[in-house]
């Protein structure tokens, strides 16, 4: 009887999320001031495409700087110039607070008729955090399948339709639109490549949020797209192989060749390029299918106890007494912590502490005004790693001025002795034995080369060296302070026969440790710039 | 199989947990039953509890054991030397405030949010701090009885700068605090130059397999009811 009704729930998550960006919550109120309520929502929707593309060319670029950048190329269209600054708010509140929903799930009832009422959860967009903590945000398959059925292509088009489209374009040699449809496959695989990625991470991330309807949903289609049409896309390779070689063959035979059949053969070596991405696609897809298995199986075992605990109300049980605890109370608060710090068996057990410094204990609060240092222990590493690096650049940068002014090939204790004429200057460089460490090192680099080093990708930017002696972040430094690197080309370091010896000194608080340093010398030979390069 | 266990005991001092990754060898052993009997009897006398997640083994001290767990002062000293009580109650509630922002999900899966933004924070503890003061006529006569209470917490907290400044008198600098700690603790990630932060496993694994159990409640309980004689 209510067979048109079957899929209505589909219909209306297309409605929910169109929903939750028109009728979006959280919202700021300066910032929506900035614009008319249509053109916020033009800009929304702009920006998920931006984010789609952006996913889709499988670039790890989509920042909020990246977002921001976009942004602020775009405004223009809608008549609007802003600081920076003012985009890169923009860009945090479109993301963050309504796209992302504060980090909150954002659900929205919809019926299913054959069911019951549904919590559909919307969601968008999705992040990752890279290696180097870096947020980069891409389409949640949800987002992708809004977008692409907005317009790419017609709802029920699967990955065979799409295959058996191109096949028909090429069997009628429209290699133009065969081209574009070509591109159409690429993304669908990285599509789905991706969100077997993103399935991967969330099962990591917390095994609760996955449903398994969407495990076998995804299993399936990519079964569908790798297993069955694997061979199919062999043989559309093979298709467009051939008539590549029939038009070569024809203007060979002819002589004669005109601007359709350049481009005709451009579109054919274009489309053969993505039919290779296709297939080597399939195959990444068919090594992930495994590894999204197990690890999912894995993971529910796992954690098949953990949905079986009953919950209390955290807010009821901890929140509310802790803002009605008395003075009493307050001694016991660290019970609080200690299931999540787990054990702390040093502050026992570490003899060291006795001679640290010890701190007044006060019971009650006297002063808020307090004396102390309020620099974090971050603050302090900081600090800390910095003046390593003066060190380690001071060092860099007097071998460079040492070998220019000397201009010819001298030892490490030459270099030393240079050092040592300057007390202060030996106490900084033997400072963690950093001096021996840094020309061991250089000894196992084996060569400065300047050259090399100025023809660098230029993209590598050194931010700051992490306190550790790092050549790299010494001659970016060099190039800011002394750009002609004292006309040094190349630095050779190699061992000497002879051996260095020397006794040093390092100062830890009161302590004076003195130790000697035995170790084989090395040569330093410097190659000068050549006049007029 | 003594030695076994002693090393898996000796790994959680060290490390609060082994996982089948990094000490593949060990949590190999530790699956062995003649190792896991000897760890129980290691978990009775030495007041300890072992939280077995699967893949993971967490070491977890029990609330009264002081010589693994915690005290007051050391939650005080992780402020600073001379923090007083008020800063180590205000930042017990800052860190509860976090969980139950992450945790507070009504549902099978308590996990709400997959990251919390600092502003939302800051906005979280103004909104509750500045509802407790808006009521503050009722709760007087509770300060009187008491000395110390959350109106005075909540005042504490209100008079702190909004600066943008990562001093112990500024709101940012104290939540920014608060972060290092749960950080050097491995519960959160502190991401974008300390503008959100994110759940790690250890603290998802920690609240969903034991510190959300509802088993938990008389001892949470317990925590709030300590009479002052107690500690006579």
């Amino acid at each position: 009887m209510f067979d048109f009704l079957e899929g209505f729930q589909d219909r209306m998550e297309f409605a929910a999320i169109v929903d939750s960006i028109v009728n979006r919550k959280n919202t700021n109120l300066e910032i929506e001031g900035w614009f008319n309520k249509e053109e916020l929502d033009n800009l929304f929707f702009s920006l998920l495409v931006y984010i789609m593309e952006q996913t889709l060319s499988e670039n790890d670029d989509c920042t909020m700087h990246n977002i921001a950048v976009f942004l602020d190329d775009v405004l223009p269209f809608y008549n609007k110039e802003m600081d920076f600054d003012m985009v890169v708010k923009l860009a945090e509140y479109m993301v963050k607070d309504i796209l992302q929903n504060k980090g909150l799930v954002k659900t929205y009832g919809i019926m299913n008729y054959f069911k019951s009422m549904e919590e559909v959860r919307i969601r968008l967009i999705s992040d990752k955090i890279t290696d180097d903590g870096k947020i980069t945000y891409q389409l949640t398959d949800q987002g992708y399948n809004f977008l692409f059925r907005t317009k790419e292509v017609d709802k029920e088009l699967d990955f065979k339709l799409e295959q058996l489209k191109l096949r028909e374009l090429l069997k009628r040699k429209n290699y133009k639109h065969a081209l574009n449809q070509s591109k159409q496959l690429v993304s669908m695989l990285r599509q789905k490549k991706r969100e077997i990625d993103e399935f991967i991470n969330k099962v990591r991330r917390n095994i609760h949020e996955v449903d398994r309807e969407e495990y076998e949903k995804l299993i399936k289609e990519t079964y569908d797209l790798i297993d069955e049409e694997y061979e199919g896309m062999l043989e559309l390779r093979e298709g467009v192989k051939q008539d590549k070689f029939r038009i070569k063959k024809e203007t060979e035979e002819t002589g004669y060749i005109d601007e359709t059949m350049k481009s005709a053969l451009k579109s054919l070596d274009d489309i053969n390029r993505n039919l290779q991405s296709v297939i080597s696609e399939q195959r990444n897809l068919i090594g992930k299918r495994f590894n999204m298995n197990d690890i999912y199986e894995d993971t529910i075992k796992n954690s098949f106890f953990s949905s079986i605990v009953k919950r209390y109300d955290f807010e009821k049980e901890i929140i509310v007494p802790l803002e009605n605890i008395s003075e009493k109370e307050i001694y016991d608060l660290w019970k609080l912590m200690t299931p999540l710090y787990g054990a702390s068996l040093r502050k026992i057990l570490n003899l060291s502490l006795i001679y640290q410094r010890q701190g007044k204990l006060r019971e009650t609060d006297e002063n808020e005004e307090s004396t102390i240092d309020n620099r974090f222990e971050e603050d302090f590493s900081a600090e800390r790693r910095k003046e390593q690096n003066e060190i380690s650049y001071g060092i860099i940068e007097s071998l460079f001025r040492y070998a220019a002014r000397l201009n010819s090939a001298f030892t490490f204790s030459d270099f030393y002795n240079h050092i040592a004429e300057n007390s202060q200057r030996l106490t900084a460089c033997v400072t963690e034995k950093r001096i021996f460490l840094i020309i061991l090192k250089l000894y196992e680099i084996g060569l400065i080369d300047v050259g090399q080093w100025q023809v660098r990708d230029r993209n590598d930017v050194i931010a700051e060296a992490n306190g550790e002696f790092d050549l790299a972040w010494c001659l970016y430094r060099m190039e800011n302070k002394q750009p002609d690197y004292f006309n040094i080309s190349k630095i050779y370091i190699e061992k000497s026969e002879s051996k260095f010896r020397a006794q040093v000194e390092e100062r830890y608080g009161q302590e004076v440790i003195r130790s000697s340093i035995d170790m084989d010398d090395f040569r330093i030979v410097p190659v000068m710039e050549k006049e007029g390069e | 199989m003594i030695r076994s266990a002693l090393k898996i005991y000796y790994k959680l001092l060290e490390k609060g947990q082994i996982n089948n990754l990094s000490d593949s060898e060990l949590f190999f052993e530790y699956k062995k039953d003649d190792v896991r009997e000897q760890l129980y009897q290691f978990e009775e006398e030495l007041e300890f509890k072992l939280l077995d997640v699967g893949n993971t083994v967490y070491l977890i001290p029990n609330l009264e054991n002081d010589i693994l767990g915690f005290s007051t002062k050391d939650l005080r000293e992780n402020i600073a030397t001379n923090a007083t009580l008020t800063e180590t109650y205000l930042q017990s509630y800052i860190f509860m405030i976090i969980f139950f922002m992450f945790y507070g999900g009504k549902n099978t899966n308590p996990i709400q949010r997959e990251f919390v933004l600092t502003r939302d924070l800051i906005e979280n503890v103004d909104n509750r701090m500045q509802t407790y003061i808006d009521s503050k006529e009722g709760t007087e006569a509770y300060e009187e009885q008491y000395g110390i209470n959350f109106l005075r917490i909540a005042e504490f907290w209100m008079s702190k700068q909004v600066a943008n400044e990562t001093s112990r008198k500024t709101k940012i600098g104290t939540i920014i605090k608060a972060y290092s700690q749960l950080e050097k603790e491995n519960l959160i990630r502190v991401l974008e130059d300390g503008n959100q932060i994110r759940r790690t496993k250890k603290m998802d694994d920690i609240f969903l397999y034991y510190y959300l159990d509802e088993n938990r409640v008389r001892e949470i309980h317990s925590i709030f009811e300590k009479k002052v004689e107690d500690y006579a």
